[in-house]
């Protein structure tokens, strides 16, 4: 930090980031997308322009290749007094479908009359045909395909490399806000409400129409999402992994019970455990889903700071439960890069307990419903979003269901800052005893 | 070093309400026998720290390099470079200190060299 009175500003040096490795690499792509396109073109504008046209008259036409395939048509014809053999099809060799050289091959009946192009300068080159899709325009647009988008990473990040992060962000929603401020658009407000984070700093969240206050909150994270994902990585973890278990069991089965087989299945012993793992996990993810879902509504949002609001929620019975619990909560979420991996880390920067009830007897209700009032701190922190870091506030529900897994639903909400005002903002924790 | 940098924020003010306009002036001497600037920019802006990735939001960009400067003209031609600036702060982010992130906000001025460092000075404020 700087005093606020020091005249001559502290310099921090930063250096620019080399890129010569990433440059070398697109570079490949470039030349060869290029060599590609750039021979094609050559080859048929060659034939195109250059060639003359004679009659020829076809001797064979079947069919070549065996993994693609290409017409093969042998075919004479005359140039200068002397007789001439080819089976040239195009300037440039290309190989496709059967079903593509079949029906080339067909339209070239043997012992018809043709035309084709001969080379005047070198008479034995001669083609059927000088510019066509298959052997001109699919491999250059191919061509240019393969060296077009590396070039255009290549473009962009030189183009960034003389640009500063200043520069760079200075087109991003910061200056849209600016311009609306010009333009005399209210920021924030009822009126803007809809468009707060197109704008600003601020989390992206959906919204419904409540049934008992104004606005229904989304869940963060639906439970049938957790449930499917768990199922899709148990089944593609349990199958690549059964593969080699039948491959091992088959040789035990066979009475090959050799160093191999008792190395591959102790190799194979965590990978069959992480599969049991990922089942049980299923089954956990499954047991919570059937425990219907909760419903929260709030009597507003955006909220500000120091603002009081309804919060109601509802429970589709019948349920059990010992401990229920709603919290309000103020959650740092931070993601960063080390190496090519992103991680993500939480910290709780502010939690508020709103209610708390306890059940010992685990009697069963029929349906859980309850109103209650709380009120954002007057210093709390707005919500806040930005490509790595967030701010966001949300109302846990939370229920401990006695033989079942704990039940834990976060719906997240906008905060906006209270009334101006020079109070620090920091981070705590406040839970009452 | 071949430059310094003085960022003087009008009043000499640290703290600033939302909505509130930003003023101030960027003097920048030019040492003698050092290489011209390729870049000279000031940036009012909000920056993360902490353990996730960096992120900046920029409300004022400006380039402060003057139109005679060329680099074939050499350091001398370029003299010092007083210049004004003013802006309005948005309504968010506010200044924050958290566990695992911070936001600041910064009056930035970079002065970049061809194939070389950049220096950055800045001038921190708490908005609030």
């Amino acid at each position: 930090m700087t005093h606020p009175g020091s005249p001559i500003s502290p310099a921090r040096v930063e250096k620019p980031a080399k890129m010569g490795c990433v440059v070398a690499f697109l570079m490949i792509f470039i030349l060869v997308g290029a060599a590609i396109a750039g021979y094609f073109t050559y080859e048929n504008l060659k034939a195109a322009l250059f060639f003359k046209e004679i009659p020829c008259r076809i001797i064979s036409s079947d069919v070549a290749g065996s993994e693609s395939h290409r017409p093969h048509i042998v075919y004479e014809y005359e140039f200068n007094g002397t007789t001439h053999r080819s089976d040239r099809y195009s300037p440039v060799k290309f190989s496709a479908s059967r079903k593509w050289a079949k029906k080339i091959s067909r339209s070239y009946r043997p012992g018809s009359t043709q035309t084709c192009f001969v080379n005047p300068n070198e008479p034995t080159e001669a083609v059927l045909v000088t510019a066509e899709f298959w052997s001109f325009g699919f491999p250059l647009v191919f061509g240019l395909f393969f060296a077009g988008i590396p070039g255009f990473i290549l473009f962009a990040m030189v183009r960034g490399k003389n640009m500063s992060p200043e520069a760079s962000e200075s087109r991003g929603p910061g200056f849209r806000v600016a311009a609306r401020r010009s333009m005399g658009i209210p920021l924030i407000g009822r009126g803007a409400g809809m468009e707060l984070e197109k704008d600003l700093p601020l989390p992206r969240l959906k919204f419904h129409q409540g049934s008992q206050l104004p606005v229904r909150l989304s869940v963060a994270v639906t439970r049938l999402g957790s449930v499917i994902g768990t199922l899709i990585f148990a089944l593609f973890w349990n199958g690549i992994v059964s593969i080699f278990v039948y491959q091992v069991v088959q040789s035990w089965l066979k009475g090959r019970g050799g160093v191999f087989e008792i190395f591959l299945t102790l190799f194979l012993i965590p990978f069959v455990l992480v599969g049991l793992f990922a089942i049980g996990l299923f089954f956990y993810t499954l047991f919570k889903v059937r425990t219907k879902d909760v419903m929260m509504e709030i009597s507003k949002e955006p909220l500000r700071g120091g603002e009081p609001f309804r919060i109601y929620f509802h429970q589709p019975g019948p349920v059990r439960f010992t401990q229920l619990q709603v919290r309000l909560i103020c959650e740092e979420v931070v993601q960063y890069t080390r190496g090519t991996d992103t991680f993500t880390d939480r910290a709780i920067a502010r939690e508020l307990l709103l209610l708390e009830d306890k059940d010992p007897t685990a009697a069963t209700h029929h349906e859980i419903s309850k109103t209650l009032e709380a009120a954002i701190p007057q210093d709390a922190m707005h919500s806040f979003k930005s490509k790595s870091n967030e701010l966001l506030w949300k109302l846990r529900f939370s229920m401990a269901i006695p033989g079942r897994p704990d039940v834990e639903h976060d719906f997240a909400f906008r905060v906006l800052p209270s009334p101006p005002s020079f109070v620090p903002v920091h981070a705590e924790t406040n839970i009452p005893a | 070093m071949s430059a310094e940098v003085e960022i003087l924020i009008d009043g000499n003010r640290d703290r600033f309400l939302r909505g509130e306009t930003i003023s101030g002036e960027i003097n920048v001497r030019f040492l003698s026998g050092g290489k011209p600037p390729s870049r000279l920019e000031l940036s009012i802006l909000w920056q993360t720290e902490g353990k996730g990735n960096v992120d900046i939001g920029v409300i004022h960009f400006e380039s402060l390099m003057p139109q005679s400067a060329g680099m074939d003209r050499g350091i001398e031609a370029m003299g010092p470079i007083h210049s004004r600036f003013s802006a309005e702060l948005p309504a968010i982010p506010l200044s924050y200190h958290g566990n695992l992130l911070k936001i600041h906000w910064f009056v930035r001025v970079r002065v970049a060299y061809p194939k070389s460092d950049e220096l950055v000075f800045e001038k921190p404020f708490w908005m609030s």
